[in-house]
């Protein structure tokens, strides 16, 4: 067989090695979006509801007209703050192990092209610039500075992500019946203090828990600012369109 | 040209032992990437995954196994990871099965629209032309093509073949294009995900039709650009369908009140959103693989009809092989 036709048969092969090494890589980033996306779900989720836990006590320990007040939102759930805190360290705990994994997957994914020939300068180049950031640093620093290539994790910047839970202010929906109107059904004796009492402690405590899960967890909030959990998996979603974006 | 079509043993050795994975319908070597053997399914897979389904059995009559036979080829298609694919649908490679097991897939989609009816009433004064009537119609349509492959395998003519193919490929296309568009539409519009579902399912075995059809018909450049836009059209379908995703529409099926049951609705859930998050990526998967092995067999100078004709004989295997 002549020179040049081995040639064009092992450019062939390479191209369509590095089809396959690009479909492969396009499948590990969106495993890595979906296996994150989820932990976020997860673990967020379940600190939510582990420090919501306290909320029953808090509640029983109010007297009637406090709780009315509480559910207009002149008293204000006091570990409302501590749990944003908490969860919003989680979650960027998350989002840091995240960033060094896909760092990860790109060095393996460089290292391939690299190792079999196929390096093309100007994709790799993008993908380089993911790279040669997360190398030369400790992991944390190297997630951090990925930051600046990758505009998808951008907008889940501790700024951002602290931005809106911290200068939020968590209302509690206000119900119909006031604190004046229960205070004086109970002095008059027109219905149960005690079934009053139960079923203001229920509302309350829902209302607490809906507020959480509207800062924190719910999926979109119609005309209000996306919560936690939402930015975070927003990000992740962003992140692996712009890595898969890269190896077009 | 001769090509040893079984799996070597030597590569299995290699890929029990982790030097080698499966990505798609390809084996590839982990150090280096390189690709060292295109899969195909062959009959015997979809007779396997007929005796793995008894739904298939009992329906469609196939021919069961011997038990050594089926262990043989559950131990190889289990030891892939594909025995799951089997089940689920999807093609390895570019897909094979005979007619009976196509009727039964697009009876699962109609049985499906069966306990959708009141959705696509509500959804389509939405989404453009999503009309019960339609839908079947464009299902009707597509099982006609779908039988016009088959049935073409069994003529003696080789030129009446290549008409038949080429025709069916050609209707084909306006089909995938309709079903994709349903899908893609209830997709923009966040509405039904199980009616979604089964437009893309309808999809995926029209683009796969197609493909096989226009291999068969010895058009293999168009075949492999028709693979090519099928990878690339669903990837962007399905893509952006992520197990979170999956999981919240599974959740909002079943809204709970408060954080208790918002937190056990996720654990009940996550697995079966998981399992169908990878079975998307598979598919996803699969179909941007085929073309490259249609490239292959065209670098190897073997015929792709002849491929298909070899994977559709070989009853006892469930995978054919062309190694690199």
């Amino acid at each position: 067989m002549h020179d040049d036709v081995i040639g064009a048969a092992a450019a062939d092969n390479a191209a369509i090695d590095r089809d396959a090494q690009l479909i492969a890589l396009r499948r590990r980033v969106l495993e890595w979006r979906d296996a994150w996306c989820l932990d976020a779900e997860v673990r967020l989720t379940a600190l939510c509801r582990e420090k919501a836990v306290a909320v029953g006590p808090w509640a029983a320990g109010l007297w009637v007209h406090q709780l009315a007040a509480a559910r207009a939102g002149f008293i204000k759930y006091p570990a409302m703050p501590q749990i944003v805190e908490e969860v919003g360290a989680r979650a960027e705990w998350i989002v840091g192990k995240a960033r060094v994994e896909l760092t990860g997957i790109v060095a393996h994914h460089l290292e391939i092209e690299t190792r079999a020939g196929r390096a093309d300068a100007a994709a790799d180049t993008a993908m380089g610039q993911v790279l040669a950031i997360g190398r030369g640093a400790a992991p944390f620093a190297a997630a951090a500075a990925l930051l600046a290539v990758l505009p998808g994790l951008a907008t889940t910047t501790t700024v951002t992500m602290f931005g809106l839970v911290t200068t939020s202010t968590v209302s509690l929906p206000v119900l119909a019946i006031g604190a004046a109107g229960v205070g004086a059904l109970g002095y008059f004796g027109v219905i149960n203090v005690g079934e009053v009492r139960s079923g203001q402690e229920r509302v309350l405590i829902e209302a607490i828990e809906a507020a959480i899960e509207a800062r924190l967890l719910a999926s979109e909030n119609k005309g209000t600012e996306p919560s936690l959990l939402a930015q975070v998996q927003k990000g992740f979603a962003a992140a692996a369109a712009d890595v898969i974006g890269r190896i077009k | 040209m001769s090509i040893p079509f079984d799996i070597p043993a030597e590569l299995m050795l290699r890929y029990y032992a982790g030097n080698i994975v499966r990505s798609g319908a390809l084996l590839r070597e982990v150090g280096s990437g390189q690709i060292v053997a295109h899969l195909q399914e062959a009959t015997g897979l979809v007779q396997m995954a007929g005796k793995l389904d008894p739904f298939d059995v009992v329906e469609q009559g196939i021919q069961v196994y011997q038990n050594e036979q089926i262990k043989a080829g559950l131990a190889l298609v289990q030891g892939l990871g594909i025995a799951n694919l089997a089940l689920t649908g999807i093609s390895i490679g570019v897909s094979v099965v005979g007619f009976a097991i196509v009727a039964a897939r697009l009876g699962r989609i109609e049985k499906g629209m069966d306990g959708l009816a009141a959705a696509i009433e509500r959804v389509s004064r939405k989404v453009d032309g999503m009309r019960d009537y339609l839908v079947r119609q464009e299902l009707a349509d597509l099982r006609a093509e779908l039988r016009r492959i088959d049935a073409a395998w069994a003529s003696s003519e080789e030129k009446v073949q290549i008409g038949q193919w080429r025709e069916a490929a050609g209707r084909l296309l306006t089909i995938e294009e309709r079903f994709h568009g349903h899908a893609r539409a209830l997709a923009t519009a966040g509405e039904e995900p199980g009616l979604r579902d089964l437009m893309t399912d309808a999809y995926v075995l029209a683009a796969d039709g197609r493909r096989s059809a226009l291999l068969a018909a010895g058009d293999e450049t168009a075949a492999e650009d028709a693979g090519r836009e099928f990878g690339r059209a669903l990837g962007s379908l399905t893509g952006p369908l992520g197990t979170a995703q999956l999981l919240r529409e599974m959740m909002t099926a079943e809204p709970g009140k408060g954080l208790a049951a918002r937190a056990e609705a996720v654990e009940r859930l996550r697995p079966k959103a998981e399992a169908r998050a990878a079975t998307l990526r598979e598919r996803e998967e699969m179909a941007a693989t085929a073309p490259l092995t249609i490239a292959a067999l065209r670098q190897a100078g073997v015929s792709g009809r002849d491929w298909l004709k070899r994977a559709r004989n070989e009853n006892r295997a469930p995978l054919i092989c062309l190694p690199v």
